[in-house]
Parts: C-alpha cells; sequence; structure tokens
C-alpha cells in the first residue's frame, strides 16, 4: 500500500508532461493572482472549459499549479501597489505596502515567497498525514463555530483601527451593511436593495477592495503627487536562513490555522490569513517594527497561513467530496466531468487521486520557490515609477479588474464610489482595512449567528450554553473572551492593581 | 501612546454625515424585517447599524477633547476643509476619472483608456508626450492580451 502511495505520489514527478503542465500552472498562476479582478477561482472554471477533453492527471497537474501560484501571487501587488491581488493578501497588504514605502519590496517579496513555500509545504504535510482527523474535527465545527470565528476575525478591527478605536469600529460595520447587500440566503429575501434587482445580486466584495485599496490610494497618493518614489534596495532579495529560522516558530503556527480555516467548508484562505495576522500581531511581543508599519511577522503570518489553506481546502474535499473553499468548490466540478465521483467513496474508488494531489501540490510549491525568487527586482523597480505614471495604470487595471468579475459596467460605477468614499474614509483617519473585513466575515457572521440560534429554537440562552458545553465551541469561546480581555484596558489594570479594579469587559 | 492631534478642517461635519447615514441604514435594517424574531433577515443588520450610530457619536465625544482647527468661524473651516480635501489636482483628476468611466462604454475600452492614460501621464506630469504615449500602448497591449486572449474575458 505505501509502495503504491510513494509511486503514486511522484507520478507528477516523473512524468515530464505532468511536470511541464504544473510548472506552467504555477508559472501562469502567479501571474493571475497579482492581477487584481483575475481570481484563483476565475482562472479555474476557466480551464475546466479548456481542459475539457484533457486527461484527468493533466487537468489536474495544471489547476493545482494555478492554485498555488495564484494564492500566492496576490501578494505581490498588495506589497507593491497596496492593491491585493487577491482577497488572499488582503493582510499581506498590511505591513507589506509599508515595507515597499521603505524601500524594502525585494526583500518583502523573497521574505514571502520562503515563508508561502513553508506554509504550503506545512498544508500539504498536514494534508498527507492528517486528512482524515482533520476533515473529521472540520466537519464537527457548527454555525456557533463559524461564528465565533468571524468575531475572531472582527476582533482583528481593534487592532486595524489607526488612530481611533471608534473609527476603526465604525468602518467595520459599514463593512458588514456593505457585505449584507443584497439577496439574504436564508429567506430570498432583499436586503438594503431598495426594490431594485440591480442590487439583489449583492456588492461582490473583490469590488470593494479593488475601490477601497486601489482607487482610494491613487487619489490619497494624488495630494503627493511631486514626492519622488522611494528607491527600492533590491540588492538583498534572497533571505538568509537565519532570518527564515527566526520566523519559523511563527509561521508554523499561523500555517496550522491557515490548515484548519481551510479545511472549514466555506472558509478559505482569506479569512485564513486575516486570522493569522490577527495571531502574530497577539502573539508577536517584539515585532521587527510595530505593527501596520512594515513588520516582517506582519508579513510572514498571513503569507503563510493563505497557502497552508490550500491543503487544508483539498482535506474535506478528498477525503468527503465537500469543498474547503471557493477554488476546491470548482476543482469538484472539474472532478464530476471527468468521470470521478467526488465524495465519501472517492478515495476508496480512485486511490490514486489523493496521494497524486498530494504529490502535485509539494511539486508545485517547489516550483513556487522558483519562480517566486525570480523576477523579483523588475516587479520591485515597479514601484519607483513616478506616481504619474503608476496611478492612470493603478486605475486602469482597477477598472479591468472590477469589470472581469461579472462583465458589468455598473460594478466599475461601484468600485469608483467605493473609491471616493475610500478617499474621504483616509483622509479623516479611518481605515479600510476593517471595511473591507466587515464585508468579508459580516455575511458570515450573519448566516451562522442565525443558524445558530435557528437550530436552537431561537433561544439565546440554550447558544450561550452550547458555547460553553461543546468542546470546541468551549475552547474558541475562551479564545474570545481572552482576546476581548487582553484588548480592553482592564486586562492592563489587573495586571497593574491586581484585582483592585473589576469593570465588564466590553467590546 | 495617543497623541494629541489637532481636528482636522471638516472633520466634525464627516462625521455627522456619517452619523446620518448611520441612522438611515438603521432605519433602512429596521425596515427589513422590524422586531419580528431574533434570527430574522433584518436582525443582524441592525445590530451592525447600531454599532455604527453608537461609534460615529463615540467618535464625536472623542473630539470633543481634541484642538480646534486654527479658524476663526464656521465658513473660514468649510473653506479650509475644502482647500484640504480637494486640492485643485484632485478636482481635475477626479474629473477625468469620472470622464473615463462614463466614455469607456460608448468609445470603448481600448481608445478611452488609452486616452484616459496619455491625458492622466501629462496632467499628473509623470512623463512627456511621447513616452506617455508609448507606455499607454505598450500597458493596454499586456492587458489586452492578457484578458482577451489568454482569459477570454469581454472588455467593456
Amino acid at each position: 500500500m505505501t509502495e503504491s502511495a510513494l509511486h503514486y505520489f511522484f507520478m507528477g514527478w516523473l512524468d515530464p508532461s505532468l511536470m511541464l503542465l504544473t510548472a506552467a500552472g504555477t508559472l501562469g498562476g502567479i501571474y493571475i493572482g497579482a492581477i487584481p479582478g483575475l481570481s484563483v477561482t476565475m482562472a479555474v472554471s476557466i480551464l475546466i472549459s479548456f481542459t475539457f477533453s484533457w486527461e484527468v492527471n493533466n487537468a489536474l497537474a495544471l489547476m493545482v499549479g494555478v492554485y498555488c501560484g495564484g494564492v500566492y501571487g496576490g501578494s505581490r501587488t498588495a506589497i507593491l501597489l497596496n492593491i491585493p491581488g487577491a482577497p488572499a493578501a488582503i493582510a499581506t497588504s498590511f505591513d507589506g505596502f509599508p515595507l515597499a514605502e521603505r524601500g524594502e519590496a525585494g526583500r518583502a517579496i523573497g521574505v514571502s515567497t520562503v515563508i508561502s513555500v513553508v506554509g504550503g509545504v506545512i498544508g500539504v504535510v498536514v494534508l498527507a498525514v492528517a486528512a482524515p482527523l482533520v476533515s473529521d474535527l472540520s466537519l464537527k465545527f457548527a454555525p456557533r463555530d463559524y461564528l465565533l470565528l468571524a468575531v475572531m476575525g472582527l476582533l482583528l478591527v481593534g487592532s486595524l483601527s489607526g488612530e481611533s478605536m471608534a473609527k476603526g469600529i465604525f468602518a467595520g460595520a459599514l463593512g458588514v451593511i456593505v457585505g449584507l447587500v443584497g439577496m439574504d440566503p436564508l429567506t430570498a429575501e432583499g436586503r438594503f436593495t431598495f426594490g431594485t434587482i440591480a442590487l439583489l445580486g449583492g456588492v461582490h466584495f473583490v469590488i470593494a477592495m479593488i475601490g477601497l485599496f486601489g482607487v482610494a490610494e491613487a487619489l490619497v497618493q494624488i495630494h503627493q503627487i511631486d514626492v519622488k518614489p522611494v528607491k527600492q534596495d533590491v540588492s538583498k532579495i534572497l533571505p538568509s536562513w537565519s532570518v527564515i529560522l527566526k520566523y519559523l516558530p511563527l509561521s508554523i503556527r499561523t500555517s496550522l490555522i491557515g490548515v484548519l480555516i481551510g479545511a472549514l467548508p466555506g472558509t478559505g484562505g482569506d479569512i485564513a490569513s486575516l486570522l493569522a495576522y490577527d495571531h502574530a500581531r497577539r502573539s508577536v511581543k517584539n515585532p521587527s517594527r510595530p505593527f501596520g508599519k512594515g513588520a516582517y511577522e506582519g508579513l510572514i503570518a498571513p503569507e503563510s497561513a493563505n497557502n497552508a489553506a490550500i491543503g487544508g481546502a483539498y482535506i474535506p474535499m478528498l477525503t468527503l467530496g465537500i469543498p474547503g473553499d471557493a477554488v476546491t468548490a470548482v476543482i469538484i466540478g472539474a472532478l464530476f466531468i471527468h468521470g470521478l465521483k467526488p465524495g465519501p467513496m472517492l478515495m476508496i474508488d480512485t486511490p490514486h487521486l489523493f496521494w497524486f494531489t498530494v504529490g502535485n501540490l509539494a511539486l508545485a510549491n517547489i516550483f513556487l520557490l522558483i519562480f517566486g525568487l525570480t523576477g523579483i527586482r523588475i516587479f520591485a523597480k515597479m514601484v519607483e515609477l513616478p506616481k504619474g505614471i503608476l496611478i492612470p495604470i493603478i486605475i486602469v487595471l482597477s477598472v479591468v479588474g472590477t469589470y472581469t468579475i461579472q462583465n458589468n459596467i455598473v460594478d466599475v460605477y461601484w468600485m469608483l464610489g467605493f473609491g471616493i468614499f475610500g478617499y474621504f474614509l483616509k483622509l479623516y483617519g479611518f481605515q479600510v482595512g476593517p471595511v473591507i473585513l466587515g464585508v468579508i466575515l459580516g455575511p458570515l457572521m450573519d448566516v451562522s449567528y442565525r443558524r445558530a440560534l435557528m437550530s436552537c429554537k431561537n433561544d439565546f440562552g440554550l447558544v450561550a450554553q452550547e458555547l460553553f458545553t461543546n468542546p470546541i465551541s468551549l475552547i474558541l469561546s475562551l479564545a474570545v473572551i481572552w482576546m476581548l480581555v487582553s484588548q480592553t484596558p482592564l486586562w492592563r489594570n489587573i495586571k497593574r492593581r491586581f484585582g483592585k479594579k473589576k469593570a465588564a469587559p466590553s467590546g | 501612546m495617543k497623541t494629541t492631534r489637532k481636528l482636522r478642517p471638516g472633520e466634525n461635519l464627516f462625521i455627522y454625515f456619517l452619523l446620518a447615514f448611520s441612522l438611515f441604514i438603521l432605519i433602512m435594517a429596521y425596515l427589513i424585517s422590524g422586531f419580528s424574531s431574533v434570527s430574522s433577515p433584518g436582525a443582524f443588520p441592525m445590530a451592525a447599524g447600531v454599532v455604527m450610530v453608537i461609534s460615529a457619536i463615540l467618535v464625536l465625544i472623542g473630539h470633543r477633547k481634541l484642538e480646534k482647527p486654527d479658524v476663526e468661524n464656521f465658513a473660514d473651516e468649510m473653506k479650509l476643509a475644502v482647500k484640504n480635501v480637494f486640492p485643485k489636482e484632485f478636482i481635475i483628476y477626479a474629473g477625468i476619472i469620472i470622464a473615463y468611466m462614463v466614455l469607456i462604454q460608448p468609445l470603448h475600452f481600448l481608445p478611452s483608456s488609452f486616452a484616459f492614460m496619455v491625458v492622466s501621464m501629462l496632467v499628473l506630469r509623470g512623463s512627456g508626450i511621447v513616452k506617455s504615449l508609448l507606455i499607454s500602448a505598450v500597458t493596454l497591449a499586456c492587458i489586452y492580451v492578457i484578458f482577451q486572449y489568454f482569459f477570454r474575458v469581454i472588455m467593456p
């Protein structure tokens, strides 16, 4: 059995055509991921029609490559232009862009590449070693646990809010509202649609992301149009071993977060990287620089987590036929088209598929390292373009990227609206990070909150009771409470005065 | 941790605007399903609306501690705010962007984007006329090839 597993594992490594396809997919994926608006999900969907007549192994090898490359590629534009190329790279921009502003874009990309591979490999290892275990665990997550996860993510608002916590909370709640526009998934009622059909589909969060990050940033930059761009230091791109070793414990922790979040059905690299960033902010006592100002820890956490989430997303897909995220959902479709039956029987009917995918993912990570570390110099130099050239390019890219999502010009106007609104928010000391956090986590919170309540016949008491009796919920609840307490002045007071003062923790 | 800063001109007005907007959102959220049930479609939006209203009020309260901007009266403050928020370059450039987005459909993607890039590079003093023509052409060619041929995405 193990011999055949090994054989299947190396199938992709030994067959030149499979290897070439994985390499091509990874390389293509990096650039697809880097361009805002071209998402991995979209690329893989297009590949399905493209590879319809191919052999299934070839098609899967290409898709695995695109998937790995694409998730990593989003970090490129996040670091260089502050426009996350993919939702999974949103958290990367928090510290990645400040690094580019300091002239360390090359180094930042180098570190993020190596760490992405570390995360990716950890994801693959967990997939290979503990797939059945993790998939069992992930299925035990009830709606209330998703609610707790979303709350955890939303607590990140506290660290992203900039000059005032109240402004951060406002921005987060605003994002939640934006995320809820459209048809309610549980009752199919319209919310905030003002009776129009146009809004029933909701506001795609990538549109909000491109507007708030890309266009708003471009508009703010106009204020300093004559400021010379920062010279990028590209002499030291490859991070040294000591740097990698120094950040290894953190990247292992955040990778494990990534794998678990990736394995949960419905949550993928975007939420994983946000939670990982939050974890880094809380657990790293002395970051290389303050978070948000170019801390390497703030770059490493999301980058390791989002690539680890790939391996995680494959876990429920291969063991149970349940997609871990949007991309694996599309890949399940591809398997169906090729005559395979994804589901609990997949590993019994087609045992080679599991080890073949694991092997391919490992191979894709090797290519990621190779392709990721080449061409950084040219990329980094891009930031040195004068703003007068860079800004128009950013805007055209934002327009194209927005338009491709649903081929709808109205989306472009929305994107511009977000851009201008984001411009005002930024000028008056609001951060746009919490808005996007709300847009992503709001719908998850809404649905899981209501499901949790409905499963208890709308009885708050019963939900609260379950939060502390179910083992998974208990762990998550305690984590949320700890985060809340440690974020409020209460904890500092307790530490200082040993229980002299007692107050209720507040959000 | 807290640095005392001056209030930006027009900042309070902006927050009042956000507060009004939050109240509007709250009313809209209430209209979804009222107080029918704790798990109704409107319950969570209402909660978010309440959070928006409360946090906007908290921001305003926080602002009372800050120093006022150096202005004599409200009209002065508005003048300064307009100058800070809408500098000349911004007005011109925002106008160009809006014109671009309006024209993108009647003129089609390539001509409108080309015109937009060239004009904005000149307005933003990014480069000279030849260079901006060249950069625009190359960038658009790349975008066009990637999106149209590899991804078969329909352009606006």
